[in-house]
């Protein structure tokens, strides 16, 4: 299903939580909405739920306006944060809840709970109460519950912040997976950029209830429409300098040296911010000299914490043995991954 | 801690000091133990003995035998039996009737509605009055003629009730003033429960399809559940012990004409006049088994319900 946002509002009393939000999600996608706590993702994707209602703006379901519609006429799943499994209920019981509700007759719900439960492998665990299940078995039935009634839209509120580190890269291959199998259109919140990158389609990444951009992962990492965008996505945190950009020259604001650009910016004696990520440094002999503050192994890959012209940078560097701490290396920039943003308002130039 | 030091710089008083410190936490609790023991071991202990024993003289001790005397002619005396079964009539009614209101009050107090708090107070009032004069009280409301429920009554068309005057009137009105007396308490302690309920569970309910009813049966009430067992229990103790509500209403008679007798009646009337300490003893031994065999069987179906589904 198509889902469309047209300038979606809600304010509490003084606050605006979600500001003019305008977006398109489309058909099928497993979409991940990004942003860092307190941005407002969460009260968006209960918009989208119908939980609570819009001050202003519209919410289009495949065309049909249903900003008005109270949640169960929506046909969407919500798994929440914490599950909200009902505890008095055997999780055959908390699966069959939402289809005794839409009276699907008995047999027929036999099938579909066993049909839901095998997809999300807990056909063993149907007797047991939710207290007896761990944290990843009672995702899988919120999972369950939320799919079985076959939603248009399946909304998931934080699905991997409760679960220890490798329950949750094996739970988001898990929710990657059923969202495959069944081809729901699935919104999931998070505030873990690298969750959002490595399994969604489309990430939505949102600031102080303001869209930033809405674009697949690579694009939002490769190509970010601002400063936030840039500084949010990649791990380690984008390389940030301030100083001065002139044609394809970037001076330091220190004036401790001036780098090369790889590309010309058009602009002449523009105050800016030159964003480098980690991987767009390379050797060069014909490079701007740097001194190596330190360095480190991670995983198979070097990095070193470079200083060029008083400014300190994280690089990922191929230094070969005879390098070390103090020694003067010298680098350019990749064409990948450097960019230029407005110090004021974040934009990029 | 001076205390404690001191002997650790005379070696030789060490085993002296040991001797101390073992009876001293019992020293402590004594004025608390010796309280207890008078005040409330000694009597429950004694009455066991009084009942087993006939024509028990409390000033001479002299009694006349011993043995189950006391639960024979109690058990068939007809006014015992009569007390005995309104006594579980009463019980029978004002607990599920309280149960239930208490439960649409405090499901009511719980949503954030304008004059929550005046009915808060409204609610809980009774909990700091006095059963004896909210009894007078309402021996008024109950008045035949002058009384606020008949007026109430009379407003939809209804005739005169003689609440306090009509032998078939007077267990409903003790009934109704017994479940006003229990409803504070019962609506605290759920109002609590339910304030402890994550409202996530709502929203979840909501968004599976689910509206108020569904929700209030399917969810509250079962998550309720343990506080609505407590309450069951506790109400269920109170409620067969009653006379509190009984001696107002009726200028301490057992109803207009001596028709609503209860176990704790019974008891009171077998001690004035000419004292019958056996056969009383014997009736609150009685009443003791029947409270005590009541709250072991809930406690069990509390706890089959808790196991149930547990895989």
């Amino acid at each position: 299903m198509k889902v469309e946002l047209s300038r979606v509002t809600k304010r509490f009393g003084g606050t605006v939580a979600v500001d003019g939000f305008t977006a398109t999600l489309a058909d099928g996608q497993l979409i991940a909405l990004l942003g860092p706590s307190g941005c407002g993702k969460s009260t968006l994707l209960n918009l989208l739920a119908g939980i609570l209602p819009a001050t202003g703006g519209r919410i289009f379901f495949d065309g049909d306006d249903v900003t008005a519609w109270p949640p169960e006429r929506r046909g969407v799943g919500l798994v929440f944060q914490n599950y909200a499994l009902y505890p008095h209920m055997t999780v055959a019981q908390n699966i069959s809840f939402p289809l005794e509700i839409k009276k699907v007759p008995k047999p027929e719900r036999a099938r579909m709970i066993r049909e839901i439960a095998s997809m999300v492998h807990v056909e063993d665990l149907l007797d047991r109460r939710p207290d007896a299940l761990s944290g990843g078995q009672q995702q899988r039935v919120a999972i369950a519950r939320a799919l079985v009634k076959r939603p248009r839209l399946l909304l998931l509120d934080e699905p991997l912040s409760n679960l220890d580190a490798r329950l949750r890269l094996e739970m988001r291959e898990e929710i990657r997976r059923v969202q495959r199998e069944t081809g729901v259109t699935t919104v999931f919140v998070t505030h873990d950029q690298e969750e959002a990158m490595s399994i969604s389609d489309q990430i939505v990444l949102m600031r102080d209830g303001r869209l930033q951009q809405c674009a697949p992962a690579q694009t939002l990492y490769h190509n970010p429409v601002n400063r936030f965008a840039a500084e949010f996505l990649g791990n380690p945190p984008i390389n940030q300098i301030p100083g001065t950009v002139s044609g394809n020259r970037f001076t330091l604001k220190n004036g401790g040296a001036e780098i090369p650009l790889p590309f010309d910016a058009g602009l002449a004696d523009r105050p800016a911010i030159l964003a480098v990520r980690a991987e767009s440094f390379q050797l060069d002999e014909d490079g701007v000299p740097c001194v190596i503050a330190d360095m480190f192994e991670i995983g198979k890959e070097e990095m070193a914490s470079l200083t060029i012209g008083g400014e300190s940078v994280r690089a990922y560097l191929p230094l070969e043995a005879p390098t070390r701490k103090g020694d003067t290396v010298r680098v350019r920039l990749k064409p990948r991954g450097v960019f230029l943003f407005d110090g004021k308002t974040g934009d990029r130039l | 801690m001076s205390r404690r030091a001191e002997p650790s710089e005379r070696p030789d008083s060490l085993p002296r000091f040991h001797r101390l410190s073992k009876i001293e936490p019992i020293l402590y609790l004594a004025p608390f133990l010796v309280g207890v023991i008078v005040f409330t071991l000694y009597p429950v202990i004694h009455v066991v003995f009084i009942s087993l024993m006939e024509d028990y003289n409390y000033l001479t001790r002299a009694f006349s035998r011993f043995g189950l005397g006391n639960y024979i002619s109690v058990l068939g005396n007809k006014y015992f039996i009569q007390a005995l079964s309104n006594t579980f009539i009463y019980v029978l009614l004002v607990i599920p009737i309280a149960t239930c209101i208490a439960l649409a009050a405090a499901n009511m107090l719980n949503q954030k509605l304008k004059l929550t708090g005046l009915f808060q107070t409204a609610y809980f009032l009774p909990m700091v009055t006095s059963v004896t004069a909210v009894g007078l009280a309402w021996r008024f409301m109950f008045n035949e003629r002058i009384g606020i429920v008949n007026f109430l009554l009379s407003l939809v068309g209804i005739d005169p009730v003689g609440w306090l005057t009509k032998a078939e009137w007077s267990m409903p009105a003790l009934v109704i003033y017994g479940i006003w007396n229990i409803l504070p308490f019962t609506i605290i302690l759920l109002l609590a429960g339910l304030q402890s309920v994550n409202p996530m569970f709502y929203t979840a309910a909501r968004v599976d399809g689910s509206k108020g009813a569904r929700i209030f049966f399917k969810i509250t009430v079962p998550l309720l559940a343990p506080t609505i067992m407590l309450t069951t229990i506790v109400n269920t103790i109170s409620a067969f012990k009653v006379f509190n509500e009984l001696f107002p209403l009726f200028k301490g008679q057992a109803g207009p004409f001596y028709n609503l007798y209860t176990v704790v009646y019974f008891i009171y009337e077998q001690m004035s006049g000419k004292p019958r300490l056996g056969r009383a003893a014997s009736a609150a031994m009685v009443l003791f088994a029947v409270i005590l065999a009541l709250t072991l069987i809930q406690l069990l179906i509390q706890r089959r319900w808790r196991g149930t589904g547990k895989g």
